[in-house]
């Protein structure tokens, strides 16, 4: 089986590449994202790896990262203070949230 | 040893099978392979039955839903499969899914409309919660080789969403 990884960067519009970017690891596992809750500062990577071998994707207000089939990666860039909600766009009752502070 | 029977014997009536003599022996783990494998593939189908008739979103949505995971499942198995050197094996019971997937998918195709889908939807939650039973409290227990266990608690899994979500599905077409 060919494992395609489709790393899509949703938003990209204000990190410079000069600040440090912090990569946040979420693990989408026995349909559920693991750990549901993370912080992060803006211009941060949240990074999403499923162990299901059913797809799934993270999805929120206007972003989504497509989707991720079994051992594959995801990316989203915050780009916004504020808190994201987020759900899996074929099993919407899988939710997770990212609290983004300014950065730093 | 009865567990496995009642289980068999269960799967026998819901699939309408008569006269098949599988119940008797306990499956080695490539012929559970091949009837998780066949498991997936009905339901693929039927999911493609609901896509050809159906124009209620919730149906179609939920058909999307079973050749996804479906799909994934059984590239999962064949990886698995592949990686192991190992082939699966026909036997008597994937024999009798495909049997009692036959007459199933003729009483679907006589269905339309409203009558079709809540055919398909308590039809999606009779076989998965069938199916669930019988990897969860025959197959799972059987096997043998840790990956195919590991990989059987993994399909488990999806098919339980599964099959919560056609419970849900058939409440909301009473
Ligand atoms: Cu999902």
């Amino acid at each position: 089986m060919s494992r395609i990884i489709p790393i899509i960067i949703v938003t990209c519009l204000c990190a410079s590449p000069l600040l440090a970017q912090t990569v946040h690891q979420v693990d989408i596992k026995t349909f559920a994202f693991v750990p549901a809750t993370i912080s992060a500062a803006v211009g941060d990577i949240i990074e999403w790896t499923n162990h299901d071998f059913a797809p799934h994707t993270a999805t929120g207000d206007g972003w989504s990262t497509g989707e991720l089939k079994y051992d594959a990666t995801g990316r989203y860039i915050v780009s916004v203070a504020g808190v994201v909600v987020y759900h899996c766009a074929y099993h919407p009752h899988m939710t997770g949230t990212i609290t983004v502070t300014e950065a730093k | 040893m009865t567990r496995i029977k009642t289980a068999l014997i269960a799967a026998a009536a819901l699939f309408a099978v008569s006269g098949t003599a599988f119940a008797q022996a306990g499956l080695n783990d490539l012929e559970i392979a091949h009837a998780a494998y066949t498991a997936d593939i009905i339901d693929i189908g039927y999911a493609k039955i609901a896509l050809a008739k159906s124009h209620n979103a919730d149906i179609r949505a939920f058909a999307e839903l079973m050749i996804r995971d479906h799909t994934a499942v059984n590239e999962g198995a064949a990886a698995l499969l592949a990686k192991l050197k190992v082939t699966a094996q026909d036997n008597a019971f994937s024999k009798a899914l495909l049997a009692g997937a036959a007459t199933k998918t003729t009483e679907l195709n006589a269905l339309d409309g409203a009558a079709f889908d809540r055919a398909y939807a308590a039809n999606e939650l009779g076989y998965h919660q069938t199916v669930n039973k019988i990897v969860g409290e025959t197959w799972i227990p059987a096997v043998k080789n840790a990956e195919v266990k590991s990989f059987l608690e993994q399909a488990l899994v999806t098919f339980k969403v599964h099959e919560e979500h056609a419970n849900h599905m058939v409440g909301m077409l009473k």
